[in-house]
């Protein structure tokens, strides 16, 4: 009972196998990015016209591209450039969503109609297609990927923060706060917001896997990170072109995306089921 | 004396949680005969919920019973397949709960609800074929018998139409109808209002005279089970700490605690300037005393009481505590 | 004592709730608005515990955050001493937020979940600079003890703790702001039986030593009559009887107070002679005009479907709603 809180989100995360296999991937997966490329001998961008396209060996061990790059040196490069992008997008997409998604909720009335109609329109698109059209409107680039991660984010952040918001903004507790004399936007992050940031993060989590696949997506059409930056896009792109003559540098760096997407998508899944029981339990009462 | 309906020996039952096992039950015993109202007073967390849950199999997934004996009127309880045992209870036993809601199916009307106990019990004799051919006025009358005088249109209602009250009076007239022998009643007026709750009650005791059934009432509330109740059996912390005649409880109250819980009960009858209180909490079922259950909380307590849980010691008049004060059980 | 001179002073208030919204209201036949609280009038005074009896849906609770201004009063005005404070703003209300406090039903849902005692205290202490930064140490640990708590309660979370410590704690965190009234809105209806005369002797012995004002929601009458000087009663949203708490529960005048006072009976014998019906209750949807009571009362005259009768003064401080209650 007395035992504290992170001893019990810790010894929860251990019982969890997802949790525990989530965590693990994407520690490994942020470890290879941060610390890997300062280990590799190779420059990212350097051509060597003396290794174009070599298989996998001791020297390269996911070989070479059509330009005599070292394939794992750009992959830890380019994921690097990829969790970036999607950190930053998804991080202004949850700020934006949870300020507009809290604020509707606890202004209520027109606010909240209008705020929740448009953001019912935005989800009326499909995210990638969404993506893909902001892209035109805000033109090529790294700034413009963020930004439109961002923008495809904020609905969901919103309708997720609102109804969390609403779940709770009638509750005794948050009267109580009333009744000190708190403000409204002291309420809305002293009492509020520790409250509705679980489901959030769970909700981040899963979100940065999918600003990674935004990204991926859009720099392989050539929409996003351009060459030679490196992207685990704009690999791809680049590896499809001759895919038949080294298909390593497709395949292996469509699998370092796997792997960083299967480890976010496994800690969000399993904090999600970790936290559920948990809010079923106190609504149950 | 009447016959037992129910004689439940040597009960435990608790759930099972990660490996490990919670009784929040422990070791409950007793009779229900024909006719009687037997009165199950506890706090929440006393066990006395479960208690009626795990007679009645009602208990969740996890749930665990273990008894020495549960003889319903000659059968075996203990033994009856989960097949066998739901026939007993659409035909033999009933439960009403705290929320009538759950007792019926919220997408047919009352008639559907009535018709059903009117088939089921038709084979029990040629008036109750006629009942079940003719169920029309029957179920108006059942409806009247109940407080109900516009049965013809209840009948035609869903049950979300009708307010808490209502429905927990549909729901008697469903039990009169269905005669059980042993009903088990959880809290059945907690959620209604004091003028309501008082029909209520009314309504309960004509039922258990009419159907002259035995009849288990479990409730938090001293003074129901005081209007109530032939006999009281108090429970504390998954025992039963106290039982006996409910005049002669109320008279002169054994245990502590149930000296304690009339104590501020009665006070409130009167005017008094300040109540009586029992200090400290309930204790929590995963960390029990190893002693007497309530000797944290007791201004009698001995030494030996911190080490040794008592028995169930019989006194006079068929009344029982499970305290020191009066033996060692 | 009880001082002359009235804390709170609630006048004709009414409190509207709308049933239906936007496109379903312009749908809909039926009414749009529930009348929660319908022109209620009283006093409180200076250190006076007073009782709202009533049924669930009678308007009790309503009327206490109506008051405290969690609800948006429709008409009527609210006085703290002297002061009207029924359309105060956020900005000017919150000075008068700290006279002004709640005691909970449930005590687990009034305190933050993810704050531990020692913060919820420290708020309200910190935002009306009740003391100096240094000192909220020791003005929690002088709350809680007042609250009967020991002070190694400080750093427990909600969930840790009974429903009885947890109540303790929800009146230490109003005893910080030395409020000059309380709304205690069922404080004992959700614990445990053996905890409940706990929490009312706490609260009687606070409110003697500080003189502090209650306003006391149950519906439990043997609860209002240990704790209360006067007690209001409460049927759908209309106060049909005011009175001193011992001159009301002897002499009723109300037919619904007596029909109440009469569930108070605990003879095994009350409850013979079979069911006795009374007959549906009002329906605050559909019925508008007569008394509320009309439909079960058994003293009705014609009259009273025609308005709801005004208060008459019975005696000193004692008032009911009724065209009858001379009779019988």
């Amino acid at each position: 009972m007395a035992r504290s809180f992170p001893a019990r989100i810790w010894r929860e995360i251990k019982a969890s196998r997802t949790v525990a296999g989530g965590l693990a991937i994407t520690t490994f997966v942020l470890l290879a990015v941060v610390v890997g490329p300062s280990f590799s001998p190779y420059s990212p961008t350097k051509m060597d016209f003396t290794a174009l396209l070599q298989p996998p060996s001791a020297a390269h061990w996911f070989g070479t591209n059509s330009n005599g790059i070292d394939v794992l040196t750009r992959v830890l490069y380019g994921a690097r450039i990829s969790l970036f992008i999607s950190f930053f997008g998804v991080t202004m997409g949850a700020l934006a969503g949870v300020l507009i998604g809290m604020t509707s909720a606890y202004m209520g009335k027109w606010v909240d109609a209008i705020a929740m109609r448009m953001v019912d329109l935005v989800f009326a698109f499909p995210i990638f297609v969404l993506a893909l059209m902001l892209m035109l409107i805000l033109g090529f680039g790294v700034q413009s990927v963020i930004i439109a991660i961002a923008l495809v984010y904020i609905p969901n952040f919103a309708r997720m923060a609102r109804n969390t918001t609403m779940s709770i903004k009638a509750e005794p507790y948050i009267q109580a706060a009333q009744l000190m004399g708190q403000s409204r936007l002291r309420i809305m992050v002293r009492e509020i917001l520790p409250n509705i940031a679980a489901p959030l993060f769970v909700q981040f989590t899963v979100g940065l896997a999918f600003g990674i696949v935004i990204e991926a997506g859009l720099s392989f059409l050539g929409l996003g990170v351009q060459p030679p930056t490196p992207s685990l896009g704009v690999m791809m792109a680049d590896g499809k072109d001759y895919f038949h003559r080294g298909p390593w540098v497709l395949t292996l760096s469509g699998l370092a995306l796997t792997i960083a997407i299967l480890g976010l998508n496994l800690l969000g899944d399993g904090l999600r089921d970790m936290l559920d029981p948990r809010l079923r339990r106190r609504s149950a009462g | 004396m009447s016959a037992v309906t129910l004689t439940v020996r040597g009960l435990d039952a608790g759930f099972t949680m990660g490996g490990s096992t919670v009784l929040v039950v422990r070791d409950v015993n007793f009779d229900v005969r024909k006719g009687e109202m037997l009165g199950i007073i506890g706090e929440s967390g006393s066990g006395k919920t479960v208690t009626g849950m795990s007679l009645l199999r009602l208990l969740p997934d996890n749930g665990v019973t273990n008894a020495a004996e549960i003889d319903f009127l000659g059968v075996d309880l203990r033994g009856l397949s989960d097949e066998a045992f739901r026939e007993l209870r659409g035909r033999r036993l009933a439960m009403v709960f705290q929320d009538p809601v759950g007792a019926f199916n919220p997408a047919k009307k009352i008639e559907w609800h009535i018709r059903g106990v009117f088939d089921r019990s038709a084979s029990k004799s040629p008036a109750h074929a006629e009942r079940a051919r003719n169920w029309r006025p029957a179920a108006i009358q059942l409806l009247k018998d109940v407080g109900i005088p516009q049965g013809d249109n209840v009948l035609r209602q869903f049950p979300h139409q009708l307010s808490g009250g209502m429905l927990q009076r549909t729901l008697i007239a469903l039990v009169l109808a269905f005669e059980p022998e042993l009903i088990v009643a959880d809290e059945p007026t907690t959620n209604l209002d004091n003028i309501v709750e008082r029909q209520i009650l009314r309504l309960f005791r004509d039922l258990q005279r009419r159907l002259n059934c035995a009849f288990i009432f479990i409730t938090h509330d001293m003074s129901i089970a005081h209007m109530l109740c032939d006999r009281i059996a108090v429970m504390y912390a998954g025992r039963i700490v106290e039982s006996g005649p409910t005049k002669d409880v109320f008279a002169n109250p054994k245990h502590p605690y149930t000296q304690g819980l009339l104590a501020s009960a009665l006070a409130l009858e009167g005017k008094t300037d300040r109540l009586k209180e029992i200090p400290g909490e309930l204790p929590s079922p995963s960390n029990l005393p190893p002693g007497c259950l309530f000797e944290p909380r007791c201004t009698f307590a001995k030494p030996v009481c911190r080490t040794k849980p008592p028995g169930m010691t019989a006194l006079e008049g068929g009344r029982g505590v499970r305290c020191v004060l009066y033996g060692d059980g | 004592m009880v001082d002359a001179a009235p804390l709170l002073s609630i006048r004709n208030l009414d409190v509207r709730f709308k049933l239906r919204t936007g496109v379903a209201a312009a749908l809909s036949s039926g009414p749009k608005v529930l009348k929660a609280v319908d022109d209620v009038s009283f006093d409180v005074r200076k250190g006076e515990v007073l009782g709202l009896v009533g049924e669930s849906g009678s308007g009790k609770t309503t009327i206490g955050k109506a008051l405290l201004r969690l609800y948006e009063p429709h008409a009527g005005t609210i006085l703290v001493n002297g002061v009207d404070i029924t359309h105060m703003g956020a900005g000017r209300l919150k000075p008068y937020r700290r006279n002004l406090q709640m005691v909970f039903q449930d005590p687990l849902s009034s305190l933050n979940p993810r704050h531990t005692v020692r913060t919820a205290l420290a708020t309200p202490l910190l935002l009306h600079r009740i003391c100096a930064n240094d000192e909220v140490d020791a003005r929690i640990d002088e709350a809680l003890s007042k609250a009967g708590l020991p002070t190694s309660f400080k750093d427990r979370y909600p969930h840790e703790m009974s429903g009885g410590q947890l109540q303790r704690v929800a009146i230490a965190r109003a005893l910080t702001m030395s409020p000059g009234l309380v709304v205690a809105d069922e404080p004992v209806s959700k614990l445990d039986v053996s905890v409940r005369a706990q929490i009312l002797n706490l609260l009687k012995d606070l409110q003697q030593k500080f003189g502090i004002s209650i306003i006391f929601i149950t519906h439990d009458l043997r609860v209002a009559r240990y704790l209360c000087h006067r007690v209001a009663v409460m049927y759908f949203g209309k106060m049909v009887e005011i009175g001193p708490t011992e001159e009301l529960f002897a002499s009723p005048k109300h037919p619904y107070t007596r029909a109440l006072l009469g569930t108070l009976d605990e003879s095994a014998e009350s409850l013979d002679g079979g069911a006795q019906i009374a007959g549906e209750a009002f329906n605050p949807t559909t019925d508008s005009v007569g008394c509320r009571y009309l439909s079960r009362c058994p003293k009705k005259v014609a009259r009273c479907a025609t308005a709801h009768p005004e208060f008459e003064d019975v005696a000193a401080n004692h008032s009911v709603a009724c065209y009858e209650w001379r009779g019988g």
